[in-house]
């Protein structure tokens, strides 16, 4: 039997059935118009500054350094998170435009914070700047990646360093010990190796981690070549950056690397498992290491890549995001009170302990002892600090090189092929910027 | 005969483990309990870890209010489409309608565009009209896609009914409004019930939508919920992402299991 | 009034040209001009609706991006003519994109369509079909979130295709699925079938529902076996459904995105890009709105096109 056909005879008794069905899509429409809410997020609530950012796991931190900001300033801080990167940063960009903008925004520092700027919509942060310059709650010699022409925009939210961290039973197991030399190093690697484990976790999956060696490579060749490199005064085809790839290529070539679709989430389970023996990452991951249940100091420790040679300049790659005011932020003023106040000692104790990282006040040191060490190294050392490669240089050059970085891990490209390109995109883009700024 | 039957119950077999392999995967890494997850994937279950790890995913992303949105999103979109469409398609195939190939393309051309492109005018329009993270906002826009797709299921399937019912009605001096109600839209019934369950789980899965166009708890999508547990910086493991996966996939399951008996073939093909 | 029905019934097959209305009088003499006026009011509030919807929130923002596209994308975004079109000359990424997108079209068309026909039409009432039907079923209820951690465990080098391939002896065919082309977008289908096919599935179940009973045992009668009352009875009068499932693919082939991009984001080194993907990319990754734009229009007019070449024929099935 047919269901249509068999419908057709039964008119007269399904009438009811219809009038229910026409009388349930209206009281669908009609429940629909009535019980519509309105976010409850998006207007002024007194007494806290809304900051959009774009990583639901730091909510409970933001809303426990608003706590010790309420106490300076009168207001605390209600996190709204959006947790696709891409999605959050094409949200703010479109968000300054309107009246829809939150009071305190995140914003990565560098190139990318300079592109924001340029669009305008964000306010002049200078004196606040000048005021904790004065104080020494800030680092000097980051002013310049938190400006745009000489404006500064954005005041440190954190700092991380880029960094090894391995597994303290592990190494203990195979009495390693912190390699301090580049031989040492390799040393390293080839025990973990023959026993089996992976010793570098490099990936590209989620795409910016195809920077990370690159960046930690080319530093650790020469630091200064690297600092002309992103200003784009020195070429992708020089022979620091080509010996820089052909370590790298001679670590892949050697099974030394992670595959490149290693989806770094389960880094610090695989160093928990003994599975990989280095993982190149921020300090920030410190966080995600302690939630796999592995403490600092006594299941793992971190040091910073050594230099390819003994002489070569000691350097350090430093993150930082920033916080940001658009100018028509909905609590102009409490946000304004909250930037000035974020690098307070007491609610940098608070956001560091949270972050288990270190914090972009160089007066307060981390609680964590391994990043705590760190600190100390970097200082000791004379470390010189430079920007991360992804907010190093116009946006849409990193965007295009992180591509290519990711097809040469995949083995598409020869180290030679992959500089060629990525230097013919830096000519073009940075041609395009300063056309742009002109 | 039982040689075709053997090799056709062999066929639909395989199919049928091949097509276990992922779901098995995602149940048995659900169970395992987050603690104890090594990094690789579990094949058989070890410990039961399902309910903690459901627990997690639940308070970790606020599931419960995102939940209740999405049911509203989806009966309310979902619903709303099926009418409007079953309207257009009733006017363009029984109704005196001029150009109903051009209507036809019409409509149906929503479904062609590629829609990530749009997040930006949407954006910006829905900033200035104040539709920004509201739920009737969203509601509009799940029903503004839906549509296309509903429309060309239940035109096609308006070009299978009988149409000697609806001519003799209209001889009897039936309003055409009467005639949809009372005729056509018994008729359809079939076709009206899988294409709501279609947009139903549409609007249910969609992401895109739910993170741009909203961004309050008491607004966002069980999707939009859920991916915080993902984000780039997460830290719960797989267990608990499939956990919470597995959870707000439930009411989908449900409306499949109870939509089902519509979809089984009354008829038998005699082999 | 019947007259105008039947009219408009006449002319409903005639595929592609825009049928004629019952607008003259001479043909209609007991119908006054103002009853046919009505008559298209009506029909146009029952129309207005999904028409209004579509309109405001779909071909609107179409209608900018068309416009962007003729724009530059330097700060000023001065009006450039055609330059972003010239893109599809230039870059090789998107020559990758535009392969992609073919195997894409050619999988999510065929793999489904063939795939679901078989199981609904080889399941029947019985309990272990109704299993094994619900197995094919299954995946497609399943959030995006879940499909991205199943595939990636499936897919990663590390993951569980490779420990089956590895325990099984099979190490040499143990590779990274996801790294090299075109493999990694061959896996990708596969996957999006994996997912896709329960709505094929479903759609030939509601047409199935629709053949009556009395054609197949006509057929029993004349004496046709299985595959002849398959081929001669069933698949004929599942045309309508077919036309669904393979215009329903054949866009959603043409448009993939999702799977891609939580799978790879169209990596590495844009490998593995779909021409939605490779337009999602340049807007918002490579922040060249313009280009992204310019992709968009391109691909809605390859999705037209390939529909309507496809359709034109298609869309008045019941005169046939």
């Amino acid at each position: 039997m047919s269901a249509a056909s068999g419908r057709t005879g039964s008119a007269a008794t399904a009438l009811a059935r219809r009038r229910f069905l026409a009388g349930a899509a209206a009281g669908a429409a009609a429940l629909t118009a009535a019980g519509c809410a309105r976010g409850d997020s998006t207007s002024a609530q007194p007494g806290t500054t809304s900051i959009s950012n774009d990583n639901a796991t730091w909510d409970d931190g933001y809303r426990s350094a608003g706590r010790e900001l309420e106490k300076i300033t009168g207001y605390a801080l209600r996190p709204l998170s959006n947790p696709s990167v891409t999605s959050y940063q094409q949200v703010v960009q479109m968000t300054l435009q309107t009246s829809k903008a939150t009071d305190l925004v995140k914003w990565a520092s560098g190139y990318q914070l300079k592109r924001l700027a340029r669009a305008g919509g964000l306010t002049d942060l200078s004196g606040v700047w000048d005021t904790y310059a004065a104080k020494g709650w800030v680092r000097g010699a980051s002013r310049s990646a938190v400006s745009y022409r000489g404006k500064v925009y954005g005041i440190p939210l954190y700092e991380s360093y880029y960094v090894l961290f391995y597994s303290k039973p592990v190494f203990k197991r195979l009495g390693l010990s912190v390699p301090r030399s580049w031989a040492q190093l390799l040393d390293c690697a080839e025990v973990l190796k023959r026993n089996k484990i992976t010793p570098f976790l490099g990936s590209q999956s989620g795409g910016w981690p195809a920077t990370e060696w690159f960046q930690e490579l080319v530093t650790k060749v020469d630091p200064h070549f690297y600092q002309k490199l992103i200003a784009g005064k020195a070429s992708y085809t020089d022979d620091a950056a080509r010996r820089a790839m052909d370590i790298w290529h001679d670590f892949i070539r050697k099974g030394w690397m992670t595959s490149p679709d290693f989806d770094q989430a389960r880094g610090p389970g695989a160093l928990k498992e003994g599975t990989v023996g280095m993982f190149l990452h921020g300090t920030w991951q410190a966080q995600g290491i302690a939630a796999a249940g592995m403490k600092p100091d006594v299941d793992y420790g971190a040091f910073i890549l050594p230099t390819v040679r003994d002489s070569t300049p000691k350097s350090v790659i430093a993150e930082s995001g920033v916080f940001t005011v658009p100018s028509r932020a909905s609590s102009h003023e409490a946000a304004m009170a909250n930037v000035g106040s974020w690098l307070a000692p007491p609610v940098q104790r608070t956001w560091s302990d949270f972050l288990q990282d270190s914090s972009a006040n160089p007066k307060v040191r981390s609680g964590n002892p391994v990043v705590a060490q760190l600190q100390r190294d970097v200082a000791q050392e004379r470390r010189l600090p430079l920007i991360r490669y992804w907010e190093s240089s116009p946006p849409s050059l990193i965007q295009g090189n992180t591509d290519d970085l990711g097809g040469f891990m995949a083995g598409q490209t020869s180290p030679a092929t992959t500089l060629r390109r990525m230097q013919e995109r830096a000519q073009d883009e940075w041609a395009a910027w300063r056309r742009d700024e002109a | 005969m039982t040689l075709g039957r053997v090799v056709r119950n062999g066929t639909v077999a395989v199919l049928a483990a091949l097509w276990l392999v992922p779901t098995w995967l995602l149940v048995v890494n659900a169970l395992v309990p987050a603690g104890s997850y090594s990094g690789s994937p579990h094949w058989l279950p070890q410990d039961f870890g399902l309910f903690a790890n459901m627990a997690q995913a639940w308070d970790k992303a606020h599931l419960g209010p995102a939940l209740g949105n999405s049911l509203v999103y989806s009966v309310a979109s979902a619903v709303a489409a099926v009418v409007v469409a079953t309207f257009a398609a009733f006017a363009t195939i029984i109704m005196p309608v001029k150009r109903r190939v051009l209507w036809f393309w019409v409509i149906y051309s929503g479904t062609l565009l590629p829609l990530q492109v749009f997040i930006r005018p949407l954006f910006l329009s829905y900033a200035e009209s104040s539709l920004y993270d509201t739920q009737f906002g969203l509601v509009l826009i799940y029903t503004a896609i839906a549509i296309p797709f509903a429309f060309f299921v239940m035109r096609n399937y308006a070009l299978t009914l009988p149409r000697e019912v609806i001519e003799a009605a209209r001889m009897d001096g039936a309003s055409w409004w009467r005639v949809f109600w009372q005729i056509h839209v018994p008729l359809s019934r079939s076709a009206m019930i899988a294409v709501f369950v279609f947009q139903f789980v549409a609007v249910w899965n969609d992401l895109m939508f739910g993170i741009t166009l909203t961004t309050s708890r008491n607004i966002r999508p069980v999707m939009a919920a859920l991916a915080d547990l993902q984000g780039n910086y997460s830290n719960v493991g797989p267990p608990v992402v499939l956990a919470g996966a597995l959870l707000v996939s439930l009411p989908t399951l449900v409306l499949f299991f109870s939509a089902q008996r519509f979809f089984i073939s009354s008829l038998r093909i005699t082999r | 009034m019947s007259t105008s029905t039947t009219d408009a019934r006449t002319a409903a097959p005639d595929g592609g040209s825009a049928p004629t209305p019952p607008r003259d009088g001479r043909r209609t003499p007991m119908t006054p001009s103002w009853r046919v006026q009505r008559e298209r009011l009506t029909a146009g509030g029952f129309m207005a609706p999904a028409v209004l919807l579509v309109a405001v929130f779909l071909l609107a923002p179409f209608a900018w991006t068309v416009y962007r596209s003729f724009f530059g994308d330097t700060r000023t975004s001065p009006f450039s003519w055609f330059d972003n079109y010239t893109l599809f000359a230039s870059d090789p990424a998107l020559f990758r994109s535009i392969q992609n997108t073919l195997m894409w079209v050619a999988g999510t068309v065929l793999l489904p369509f063939v795939l679901g026909l078989a199981i609904a039409c080889m399941t029947n009432a019985s309990r272990f079909s109704r299993l094994a039907r619900l197995c094919v079923v299954l995946p497609y209820a399943l959030s995006g979130s879940a499909v991205a951690v199943v595939w990636n465990f499936m897919l990663t080098t590390d993951g569980a295709v490779n420990q089956v391939l590895m325990a099984l002896n099979l190490d040499s065919l143990a590779h990274g699925w996801l790294l090299t082309w075109p493999g990694n977008s061959v896996v990708m289908i596969l996957a999006n079938a994996w997912q896709a096919t329960g709505v094929a599935v479903i759609l030939f179940l509601v047409g199935l529902q629709s053949i009556p009973p009395e054609t197949l045992e006509a057929g029993a009668l004349d004496g046709a076996g299985g595959w002849q009352q398959f081929r001669h009875i069933v698949l004929p009068q599942l045309r309508p459904v077919s036309i669904i499932v393979i215009g329903m693919s054949l866009v959603n082939g043409l448009k993939s995105f999702d799977l891609i991009w939580v799978l790879t984001q169209g990596g590495p080194g844009r490998a593995t890009e779909t021409l939605a993907v490779s337009m999602y990319n340049e807007t918002f990754l490579e922040l060249r709105p313009g280009a992204g734009a310019a992709i968009a229009v391109v691909l809605t007019v390859i999705v037209l096109a390939a529909s309507w070449l496809y359709l034109r024929r298609q869309l008045d099935v019941k005169g046939e």
